[in-house]
């Protein structure tokens, strides 16, 4: 018996049963899972794994959801035929999930303790007192301090990364044999999804717990995975261990998909590989191979449907694609038409098109302490901050949330007054009253596209709304032009002017943004988090879109992201930011291959590589705790609290930003000491 | 002169013969005991019989008092003694007398002497600072009351005074105990303490009015042991419901209907003409009523004849047409001579032709006036509704403006409408009481036409005046022949009252009036 | 939560005293004039100089501001003045009628409670079946019928059924529960239907929007018995939105209680209102105002309390 997988699951089919239609969001899918294996499902937004793994702890509505197969083993038991009493009896105690909203999955009202304790009360059957030692035990091995006095408190009082603790506890509570982990770390930054990912790693690997990891990041998977399953439009398009997987990829998918992320270990090479278009709509997938619409390499024989077979010479590695061995051989280059990525014209010999000098963005904020009385203090959301953008450079703007990353660049567009410092805009001095005048060279595109466009209005309304309004195309039918070819320089199509922005996938209303920013011919966009939102694939196409505009128009971009590869990958410069500071500035090459502070240095090691070859040999630092409050920021340097340099020195000196070569500055006093 | 000794003689002497059958005896209830169960739709604001003028106070508050006198219901107005056991006027017509029944005890135990009756009547003739006396008006030619002795009272008057006799038999005219006054002269506002047939047990603001027989009443006729009113808003559900036995003021034809229909055997009723005229009062200070052949064209357009009966088949009015004294009483004009006056004769078309004409001469034809209504249903809407058609009919434009009770009485009181919806609501067939409505508005301030006639106002003094029957009689006539003729006031129906009762409610005899026979003596219960 | 508690407290002061000085401005720019009304409305032979001095007994013919002065030194010590219909206390005319407002109002929510929880429940846990439907048929009647329409139809209906009405006069609920219930029970039931359906509704959305959240997918991924994943976990997140509809409808009471007295002869503030509108009687509706504003803020307050009983993000705000 103990030979036998863990989890066995044989065709496996989902149907969704809706008004308008039935969609097969599974769709023949099997595999199997061992005792203690970590097996990794990826693919794209819609692409059918979480509903997979929904389907294997029934937890889908019944009203809509159908689900078949021919059977879904769980240690030898079929859970086929099930009822929903027994299922009961093994959802929390045998097998248990971890989803991704740690915000939202933890009941507001109730107690940690009392959530905690629920699957032991109802499942070992203990007493409450039994169940709270338990529980004290389970805060401790997810690493939650004080966990006597956590037990009685409420959600909110939770960080998130200690709310996905808590989740991970809760699942471990019982001891299970299989935890299935729905993208539990995609809304933490990167330091703390490090953690989680750490503790959840070591901890199943020492009970000996089967994980199935669902996610969209490849680095995650290349440092955890030992299988990986590679999901698109319902099926399985490839399966096997990580290592083959990374190593020999051999659907067209999956190496779309490995060479559509930008790489931070690498040179910033040529453009990435795109995959076009965008993953079918399940209600009426495209007969045969479902990727074929999308494939550069799909014939006629794609019109069949490939089925998943071992690759030659491997037993576990299995594609669904007819022309596997070909792909393998020609790897990225079936995509790649690969440009050059450009340098900045003329850099540095010019006056710089924005310089920012000693930025300073503090808010005041009042809180009630207790009645009639309330604390007011300062939140120093950007302090003391300066750097120059060239033309035609990409700046880029990392840290966690909260560093002051974003209000960089809302008091750069004066959407904040900033509090201190000076601005100058083409060396004009920039200003309350100079900003209106200048607010067409400067640009913004935001996170979220889909709320910053009027979703009453076409997208020929929105883009012509500017033109209109700053007189820069006064004539209709210029106008009209104009939007067309506005459009087809981000890619879309003219006659899309007509469509409102609902009827729109997120990638295109992206491109909407960009096309709107763009209409005002600038000098400087600034982009917060433009691609955060996106798929890899349709993400890897904006980055794209906007290098290629760089190019074809020397724009200046201000390059605001979370994503330390992304950043890597567009910026020539990159700012390291921390609690509204500067930590390390320079050019990006010499930043992610020498880092110099021991923040940017942690940042690098908390974001995964997607190769597990280099990955699992890297020698890192995880970050430990969270970011202090911004209202009472470490004494010194504000780093010093979680630093693993920092000395009692740190905690009195506010470490200034010191040049080390003509590419890098960083702000650290253990940095100037050792050099 | 002569005749109203001889009737005040009459009356005396059958008042004696009668008194023989009272005081204590049961015989006159044929039936004892039991709990009368009744609905008031409004509430007294207090329990002041001389200051109030609510006829909630009438049907809550009558049963715990005594009057001078009261009428045979049986015969009305015909007079019989309440506590007087006889009475006489002297032949000048300027000083009354009577003689108490001795056996007459408040309900706080001490007797009733003279004293009381003095004390009450200075009262309401002369209230002191503090006191209101609704009716004082009525009682100016009062001059003193005096009390030769326990039992006997002398009104002395300084001029002769026709209404001064049914005064005495004013229904307001509630005997208080000298010795209560002198605790306080508003002391019967918020106390109770009378000779009446029923004693006070408890209210219940806004709730219910508990009584209870009082076993010492000169009378004897007040059968049942219990009375207890109840503040209804609606009355064919508590009839229905038997939460009530009957309701004092007034049933709808359309409630009737539903009554009869729903009780079947258990309902009865009793109808009579309420003397409660509805009125239209024409604003005499807008330019187009200051002319008397506009008003005269508003009167003529009413068809009368044609269209009362037919109202009076929706809503409680009249169906008989009336000038403003109420038809067979003995003050009225003859309908033959009514219907001489402009306004009232039979012949729609001709009075419909000759408005049009009053109207073209005096330059205001298709006269846009704006005409106030009061927002309830019955009789208000339907008046309203019949008097538009009307006046349309002449080719007239009316503006109906309907307001809640407070702000209509506002308009009405400042003037501000052409035309207002008004009544003259009397508790005695007297034409004092009946014409007092029509003096100028410095005399009278609830003359809502705002108009001023001297001549009016002295004919009026002079029948008030005049004790001769026949005498008086013509002088009523004449005013109201004037008043009618210049239509500052017109008027538009009398009111038929219907009172519901449950069928084991006996005993009860209705009057022209909500205001009057509300002491429960008489009414007894069968089951 | 006592700094909670005591601050929601202190609001009160404020909210009332605005409301006394609004009220006292607005009832006196409407007309309207009560010694007409008492002395001559219904005809009478009074004159003007009886009505006037009247007036003046009455202090109705001091400037508003005297008016005013008089009024706002009164309220701290509970004195609303007088009635000016029957010169009683205003306090003491509201007083001897409130509690059987009060009782009424708290019968007609523990009855719109009694039935909207199972209503609501139901309805959201058999979403989209037959049984969903008649529920929610019934519930939109509650909303859609005005109760005073709805009060006659259940006096018919009594009437029907029983062939008479419960006895006019309120008796205690401390004499004879039995009778006050008979007669209570009525009229709580036409105020309650509307209350109970607008509940149930609210629970019913409340119930559905909360069992779609995370939490209870993680409850159910948990293993915990259906039961208490719909008791515990679903039931109190979905009380917090129905609390809250609860104390607002409660608000909506006074308006039903205005019909309902005013339907079923019963003595409460409700009929006290609409006599002393229909009188002009500016003191008591003063007073009435005030009386049903503190109301409205204590069970405002009583909610928001609740809230944060229910609500621990509430409770631990800082």
């Amino acid at each position: 018996m103990t030979n036998s997988p863990l989890l066995d699951i044989s065709n496996l089919q989902v149907e969704f049963k809706l008004k308008n239609g039935v969609v097969r969001a599974v769709d023949n899918v099997s595999f199997q899972v061992d005792r203690g294996e970590f097996l990794a499902i990826v693919g794209e937004s819609g692409c059918g794994k979480s509903v997979t793994a929904l389907s294997i702890m029934k937890l889908l509505p019944k009203r809509v959801a159908e689900i078949k197969s021919d059977y879904v083993k769980f240690d030898g038991q079929d859970l086929t035929n099930f009822s929903e009493t027994e299922m009961r009896k093994i959802r929390g105690c045998r097998m248990s999930m971890i989803f991704q909203e740690p915000m939202t999955s933890l009941n507001p009202v109730l107690t940690i303790g009392d959530q905690l304790t629920e699957p032991l009360i109802t499942h070992l059957e203990m007493n409450a007192e039994e169940a709270t030692k338990r529980a004290v035990e389970l805060l401790n091995m997810v690493g939650i301090p004080e966990p006597q006095k956590r037990l009685s408190q409420y959600p909110h009082q939770f960080s998130g990364g200690m709310r996905q603790r808590v989740m991970i506890a809760i699942g471990l509570a019982c001891e299970p044999d299989l935890i299935i982990a729905d993208e539990p770390t995609t809304a933490l930054d990167v330091t703390i999804q490090a953690q989680i990912l750490e503790l959840l790693k070591d901890i199943c690997s020492r009970m000996g717990v089967a994980v199935i990891m669902i996610t969209h990041n490849l680095g995650v998977v290349a440092a955890y995975a030992d299988k990986v399953n590679v999901m698109y439009a319902a099926r399985i398009v490839e399966k096997g261990k990580a290592s083959e997987i990374f190593a020999s990829p051999s659907h067209p998918y999956t190496i779309g998909l490995l060479r559509s992320v930008p790489r931070m270990d690498k040179k910033r090479g040529g453009r990435l590989a795109t995959i076009d278009g965008l993953p079918p709509n399940l209600m009426a997938p495209p007969s045969g191979c479902r990727f074929q619409p999308r494939c550069p390499m799909s014939t006629d024989a794609c019109s069949e449907v490939p089925f998943l077979s071992n690759r030659k010479g491997s037993s576990k590695h299995s594609v669904a694609c007819f022309y596997s061995e070909d792909a393998l051989k020609k790897g990225s280059s079936i995509y790649v038409s690969d440009k050059e990525i450009f340098e900045p014209i003329n850099v540095k010999k010019q006056a710089p098109l924005l310089s920012v000098r000693s930025l300073k963005q503090h808010f005041g904020v009042s809180f009630r302490s207790g009645w009639l009385s309330s604390i007011s203090g300062t939140v120093k959301a950007v302090d003391d901050v300066s750097f120059d953008v060239y033309p035609g450079e990409t700046v880029g703007l990392v840290g966690e949330s909260g560093c002051g990353k974003t209000s960089v660049g809302r008091a750069i567009l004066h959407l904040n007054l900033p509090t201190g410092g000076q601005l100058e805009f083409n060396s004009k001095d920039l200003n309350e009253s100079s900003i209106a005048l200048v607010r067409q060279d400067m640009q913004v595109i935001f996170q979220d596209p889909f709320s910053s466009l009027n979703p009453r209005m076409t997208i020929g309304e929105i883009l012509e709304e500017p033109l209109k309004v700053h007189n820069i195309v006064t004539e209709t039918d210029a106008r009209f032009e104009r939007v067309g070819q506005l459009l087809t320089k981000v890619g879309l199509y003219a006659y899309m002017r007509d469509r409102y922005p609902h009827e729109l996938s997120g990638g295109q209303r992206q491109r909407v943004g960009i096309a709107r920013a763009l209409c005002m011919e600038p000098k400087l966009i600034i982009c917060d988090e433009p691609v955060s939102a996106l798929d890899v694939s349709v993400q890897a196409q904006i980055i794209n879109l906007l290098e290629d505009l760089q190019r074809e128009l020397g724009i200046a971009y201000l390059f605001i992201a979370h994503d330390l590869a992304v950043v890597k990958h567009i910026s020539h410069k990159v700012i390291v930011m921390y609690l509204g500071k500067i930590m390390e500035i320079g050019d990006g090459e010499t930043i992610y291959q020498e880092p110099k502070h021991p923040y940017t240095k942690a940042l690098l090691d908390a974001a995964p590589i997607p190769d597990p070859k280099i990955e699992r040999n890297r020698k890192k630092i995880i970050l430990k705790g969270e970011l202090p409050s911004p209202l009472n920021p470490p004494r010194g340097c504000v780093f010093s609290s979680r630093c693993n340099l920092a000395t009692d020195d740190c905690k009195e000196i506010i470490p200034k930003l010191i040049n080390f070569s003509k590419d890098q500055s960083v702000a650290c006093i253990k940095v100037e000491e050792v050099n | 002169m002569r005749s109203i000794i001889r009737s005040a003689a009459i009356v005396a002497i059958a008042c004696m013969a009668s008194t023989s059958a009272v005081a204590g005896s049961h015989s006159s209830c044929p039936e004892q005991g039991g709990t009368l169960k009744y609905g008031v739709k409004a509430e007294p604001p207090n329990y002041d019989m001389h200051g109030t003028n609510s006829y909630a106070i009438m049907h809550f508050v009558a049963q715990h008092y005594s009057t001078l006198l009261t009428f045979d219901w049986e015969n009305f107005p015909k007079l019989e003694g309440d506590i007087a056991k006889s009475w006489e006027m002297a032949d000048d017509g300027l000083s009354y007398t009577f003689k108490l029944h001795e056996n007459v005890k408040f309900h706080d135990g001490t007797p009733l002497t003279s004293a009381d009756v003095k004390a009450s009547y200075e009262r309401i003739a002369f209230p002191p600072e503090g006191v209101l006396s609704q009716r004082k008006a009525l009682y100016g030619s009062l001059e003193s009351v005096e009390t030769p002795d326990d039992y006997t009272v002398v009104f002395k008057l300084n001029s002769p005074d026709a209404f001064m006799m049914d005064g005495f038999a004013s229904p307001f005219n509630a005997i208080f105990s000298a010795k209560d006054l002198e605790k306080d002269m508003n002391w019967h506002k918020k106390n109770v303490n009378g000779t009446g047939p029923y004693k006070f047990v408890e209210h219940v603001k806004g709730e219910s009015y508990i009584a209870e027989r009082y076993e010492d009443f000169h009378h004897g006729d007040n059968c049942l042991d219990r009375t207890e009113g109840y503040r209804i808003k609606n009355l064919v559900e508590p009839l229905v419901g038997g939460q009530i036995m009957a309701e004092w003021r007034a049933t709808a034809p359309p409630e009737v209907k539903s009554l009869t229909e729903q009780m079947g055997d258990d309902y009865t009723n009793q109808a009579k003409t309420l003397m409660t005229l509805w009125v239209v009062s024409l604003n005499s200070e807008t330019e187009a009523f200051k002319d008397v052949r506009v008003r005269q064209a508003l009167n003529l357009c009413i068809d009368r004849h044609g269209g009362l009966p037919k109202l009076a088949k929706i809503t409680f009015t009249a169906p008989r047409p009336s000038g403003y004294l109420l038809y067979d009483t003995k003050y009225a004009l003859p309908d033959d001579e009514l219907y001489q006056l402009v306004g009232f004769g039979p012949d729609a078309e001709a009075n419909r032709a000759k408005a049009k004409e009053l109207l073209k001469e005096a330059g205001y034809e298709g006269l846009k006036f704006t005409y106030s209504n009061r927002a309830v249903a019955h009789p208000y809407d339907h008046i309203a509704i019949w008097l538009m058609s009307e006046w349309k009919k002449c080719g007239l434009n009316p503006e109906m403006i309907t307001n809640p009770t407070s702000k209509f009485v506002t308009i009405r009181k400042e003037g501000g409408f052409d035309a207002t919806i008004d009544w003259a609501p009397s508790f005695l067939p007297d034409p004092t009481l009946m014409h007092f409505k029509y003096l100028s508005r410095d005399v009278n301030p609830s003359n809502y036409s705002r108009a001023t006639d001297r001549e009016l106002d002295a004919l009026f003094d002079a029948q008030k005046g005049e004790v001769d029957f026949e005498k008086r009689k013509a002088i009523v006539h004449e005013f109201e022949k004037k008043a009618l003729e210049q239509a500052y006031v017109l008027p538009v129906t009398y009111t038929d009252r219907v009172v519901s009762l449950h069928k084991s409610v006996k005993g009860y005899v209705i009057a022209n009036s909500h205001i009057l026979n509300n002491t429960f003596r008489g009414i007894y219960l069968e089951d | 939560m006592l700094a909670y508690t005591l601050r929601r407290i202190l609001l009160v002061i404020p909210t009332l005293l605005a409301v006394a000085v609004l009220v006292f401005f607005v009832l006196r720019v409407v007309p309207g004039d009560i010694v007409e009304i008492k002395l001559a409305a219904e005809g009478g032979i009074i004159s003007a100089e009886e009505i006037q001095k009247e007036k003046e007994r009455l202090g109705l013919d001091d400037p508003i501001m005297v008016q005013f002065y008089k009024y706002m030194i009164g309220l701290p010590r509970g004195d609303l003045g007088i009635s000016l219909w029957t010169e009683n206390n205003v306090t003491d005319e509201i007083v001897s009628r409130i509690g059987l407002s009060l009782e009424l109002a708290i019968l007609s929510t523990i009855m719109a409670i009694i039935i909207a929880f199972p209503l609501g429940t139901i309805s959201a846990l058999y979403r989209g079946s037959f049984i969903d439907y008649v529920i929610r048929i019934i519930t939109i009647g509650g909303i859609a019928v005005p109760s005073f329409w709805f009060g006659m139809l259940l006096i018919m209906l009594i009437l029907a059924t029983f062939g008479n009405l419960p006895p006019l006069g309120t008796v205690s609920i401390f004499d004879d529960p039995k009778t006050n219930l008979y007669q209570m029970i009525w009229p709580a039931l036409s105020v309650g239907y509307r209350y109970s359906s607008v509940v149930a509704r609210m629970l019913r959305s409340s119930i559905l929007e909360v069992l779609s959240e995370d939490y209870i997918r993680t409850a159910r991924a948990k293993g915990v018995f259906e039961r208490i994943v719909i008791v515990k976990h679903g039931m109190r997140n979905a009380l917090l939105p129905t609390v809250t509809v609860i104390g607002l409808e409660f608000a909506f009471l006074l308006g039903g209680l205005v019909v309902t007295e005013s339907v079923f002869n019963l003595n409460g503030i409700g009929k006290l209102f609409v006599d002393s509108v229909v009188r002009n009687d500016m003191n008591l509706l003063q007073g009435l105002v005030l009386t049903v504003a503190t109301g409205f803020v204590l069970v405002n307050l009583i909610i928001d309390l609740l809230y944060a009983a229910l609500d621990p993000r509430i409770r631990y705000q800082k």
